[in-house]
């Protein structure tokens, strides 16, 4: 046996293995989610969240807003989030450094004026221009804060030190809340009595083509656009199955940052969000799950499954891939900010199995599966495929990925069942059996362009132009 | 092996692969046509309750304003036979004891009672019974709370022993149901619960309480002896909810406890039930104790308003802890009526933070 013969073997068996190891996976977190779902299910079935939100000992939550830009939504945006049932309430928004007329959006729709509030400045930020608080008594809960631009990060920052709450709430400013959303993710924090809640997460869902009236979701559709819908599918595999199966085993690493509730405590302890990196959401939750393992304090960060958050996905091509360039950067930044964890069993599941994961299956798979593609090209060039077991290894592969969107379809519709109607059903699972030649390539294509610039040492958001929801004003 | 022989060997894995595709084809055929059957099936289902409920609303209302005939003095409301049909079917009858246990949530009074009646009536009493046997958790929980809502205290017994259940959910439901159905005398288990009470727990259980407070304070005194620290904490909690000055001497002595959280909330609650010794109390603890406790303390000064705390707090001002530095500053202009000049006296009046917070105090007063 040559050593090419040798290499090529090592090769292919690797591959061989790590794919086996990836589908195992996916078929425990497909078997290890329902579970969960149905426990949270059955649990809600108890829970009278009427009584959380008049009570006066709930605990007190303030929601960090960051707005950039806003200026064409910021008003009602802020409306919607304003309308939110709980007593023990404090809107943030924080105006970071915006070149447009935001800030005086909502000077104008809220009867603001510039207080000299006292700031504790627990975490460095940049500078803090102005406090506004409304003469309306209305708005009592609303504060905004206006800074020097300096990312999302540092606006988060400013809004942690601001917060007069023990609780924050991190979301994007255009997303739309649903009305009980706070009170579904404070309960968390309140029933475990064995270990500290940290941090909870929630679902973000596709709002394309929903109806929004007057910052409210009135009326819940699939998106028209092929783009927003197979991201919609996207969302149900990764909210509904992954982060499920994730939390059940209390190694959830990532909250997303459109939406996510904290331990202010806590945050601050560990250092608040990262400013040097565009997966500050991540980085947050992993900073903070390092600093109770460090300490060994019981701790476990929680997961709702119920449709809370509605935000507007990309619906092209150039936006959705400025999007997973930027994930794919936050990533490896995370992984490589904490890579002390990898396999480190001083940190427990965290550095045995939550980073490796994360490591092998979601920094690597692009690189793998590129690397592969490029291969199989190569090999046809040469007239090297065994094209016979090329179509059947590739149709067991795909027919795999239908099955686990099967799935993630019925596990939606068997839950929460957003989506009513029997055609949307099919469209989605129609959408499904597209991803992989119209969606798949392309997010593998972001993510190797989003190791590419990180090489190349390229930082930033990259701007997201968003299209506005179907706004229906009554 | 070289890839090529190992590709000319691949027979049997083609093979393997074949058929791993038609599982996988089967797997999808499944699943998609029990997607579809569902659908049809629920569509069907729900169509099937809003006509059942439609027909219900009726008896529902019927039962509400609900008056015997003069002369009669029986209380039976009169149920169509269609509906005994319905119950013998367990979705519908899980449907109907929803609806009613539904409605049974926002009224209170004779109608209540009524809908208690009609309760009985269906012989659901029963059937919730039997649902707080099942094995099911959240069978067992949703039993014992349509119980409680329904008032149905001659089941109080049965439903008592689950107050120390293994399950959180049923442990919740059936202490929550002994103080619904009792109030203060349903709190009873927490001598004996041998699980930590959350904050969610406390929260409900507190709910179910009545507005005025009890007339007997002797079983607080002691849960709040309990080696149970959330005992502890729900008796502080009953004392601050209840303004209980009788107990503030007991309260007070959680101060000292070994539980640092504990000795926080002492000093929080101790702010609801002050007398002229609260202060001294809390000041006597002050640098030893953590910074949540400070804050609270600092807090519970500022609700106080004593002038004899000045010169303590005066101090406070000059602590390295910002948190600590606003708190005092705060305390201080509720203790005297020219706070914002005392503080303006402190040698570091001119100096971040202290000029940023007098600056604070002087807008909120101007406003």
């Amino acid at each position: 046996m040559s050593w090419q013969d040798i290499l090529a073997d090592i090769f292919t068996y690797s591959v061989l293995a790590y794919s086996l190891v990836l589908i195992a996976s996916y078929i425990f977190i497909g078997i290890y989610s329902i579970g969960e779902t149905k426990k949270y299910i059955h649990k809600n079935s108890f829970v009278d969240y009427r009584m959380l939100a008049a009570f006066d000992y709930a605990p007190s939550v303030s929601i960090l807003a960051p707005a950039y830009n806003e200026g064409a939504t910021v008003a009602e945006n802020v409306r919607s989030l304003l309308s939110i049932h709980y007593s023990n309430l404090e809107l943030v928004v924080i105006n970071d450094g915006s070149k447009d007329d935001s800030l005086q959006k909502l000077i104008a729709a809220y009867d603001l004026e510039r207080k000299p509030l006292f700031v504790n400045p627990r975490i460095p930020t940049k500078n803090i221009r102005g406090i506004y608080k409304s003469r309306n008594p209305v708005y009592r809960k609303l504060v905004v804060v206006d800074k020097e631009n300096g990312g999302k990060a540092d606006a988060l920052n400013v809004g942690i030190n601001v917060a007069k709450n023990d609780y924050i709430i991190c979301i994007d400013v255009d997303c739309i809340l649903e009305q009980d959303a706070v009170l579904k993710m404070m309960k968390p924090f309140m029933e475990n009595a064995e270990k500290k809640v940290i941090a909870s997460g929630g679902v973000v869902r596709i709002a394309n083509s929903c109806v929004v009236e007057n910052g409210r979701l009135v009326k819940v559709n699939l998106p028209k656009q092929f783009l927003p819908r197979v991201q919609t599918l996207e969302y149900i595999r990764a909210f509904l199955l992954g982060r499920m199966a994730w939390a059940r085993l209390n190694g959830l690493l990532l909250i997303s940052g459109a939406f996510g509730a904290f331990d202010k405590d806590v945050v601050i302890k560990a250092g608040g969000y990262n400013i040097n990196t565009v997966g500050e959401d991540m980085e947050l939750v992993v900073r903070m799950r390092r600093y109770m393992e460090e300490r060994k304090i019981p701790y476990v960060v929680t997961y709702i499954p119920d449709p809370l958050c509605w935000t507007e996905a990309p619906a092209s091509y150039k936006i959705l891939g400025r999007q997973r360039n930027r994930w794919t950067r936050g990533t490896i930044e995370t992984l490589k900010l904490h890579k002390r964890l990898f396999f480190n069993p001083q940190y427990g599941l965290l550095g045995l199995l939550s980073y490796p994961y994360w490591f092998f299956f979601e920094f690597m798979a692009p690189l793998i599966e590129f690397c592969g593609m490029l291969i199989f090209l190569i090999f046809a060039i040469f007239g090297l495929i065994n094209w016979p077991f090329f179509l059947l290894l590739f149709g067991a592969v795909v027919l795999f990925g239908y099955l686990f969107s099967t799935f993630a379809v019925l596990m939606e519709v068997l839950t929460f069942n957003q989506y009513k109607r029997r055609r949307d059903t099919l469209r989605l699972l129609l959408t499904a059996y597209m991803e992989p030649f119209f969606f798949h390539p392309f997010v593998v294509w972001s993510a190797i362009m989003g190791n590419r610039d990180l090489i190349l040492k390229k930082k930033g958001w990259g701007e997201m132009v968003r299209q506005g929801f179907a706004v229906n004003k009554s | 092996m070289p890839i090529n022989d190992l590709l000319d060997t691949l027979n049997w894995k083609s093979e393997l692969l074949s058929t791993i595709i038609w599982c996988l084809l089967a797997g999808i055929g499944f699943v998609v046509s029990y997607l579809l059957i569902y659908q049809t099936s629920r569509k069907r289902e729900v169509a099937r309750k809003d006509e059942i409920n439609r027909k219900f609303q009726l008896l529902v209302e019927k039962a509400l304003f609900f008056e015997p005939e003069e002369g009669e003095t029986g209380n039976e409301i009169i149920i169509p036979p269609k509906f005994e049909k319905f119950m013998r079917k367990e979705v519908y009858r899980d449907f109907l004891l929803q609806q009613i246990v539904d409605t049974r949530k926002y009224i209170s009074g004779i109608a209540a009672d009524h809908l208690e009646e009609l309760y009985l009536q269906l012989n659901l009493h029963n059937y919730s019974l039997k649902k707080m046997n099942s094995r099911k958790w959240y069978i067992k929980a949703q039993g014992i709370q349509e119980l409680a809502l329904m008032n149905q205290t001659q089941f109080a017994e049965a439903i008592q022993p689950y107050t120390n259940h293994k399950n959180s959910y049923v442990r919740l439901e059936a202490q929550a149901a002994m103080v619904r159905l009792f109030q203060f005398k349903g709190l009873d288990f927490l001598g004996a619960t041998s699980y930590t009470m959350s904050d969610w727990e406390q929260m409900k259980v507190m709910e179910q309480l009545p507005k005025k407070p009890p007339q007997e304070t002797a079983a607080i005194k002691e849960w709040l002896q309990s080696t149970n620290q959330s005992v502890v904490l729900f008796a502080m909690r009953l004392i601050y909810n209840y303004r209980l000055y009788q107990l503030h001497d007991e309260l007070a002595a959680c101060l000292s406890h070994p539980v640092q959280f504990i000795r926080e909330k002492g000093a929080k609650f101790l702010g609801n039930i002050y007398n002229e010794t609260t202060s001294a109390l809390i000041i006597r603890r002050f640098n030893l104790e953590s910074k949540r406790y400070q804050l609270e303390a600092l807090n519970t000064l500022c609700l106080i308003g004593d002038e004899k705390n000045i010169p303590f707090l005066y101090q406070k001002l000059s602590d390295t802890d910002y948190d600590i530095k606003l708190a005092a500053a705060k305390a201080i202009l509720e203790s005297i009526e020219d706070g914002r000049a005392l503080i303006a006296q402190h040698p570091a009046a001119g100096t971040y933070p202290l000029n940023s917070i007098l600056a604070e105090f002087k807008a909120e007063q101007a406003a």
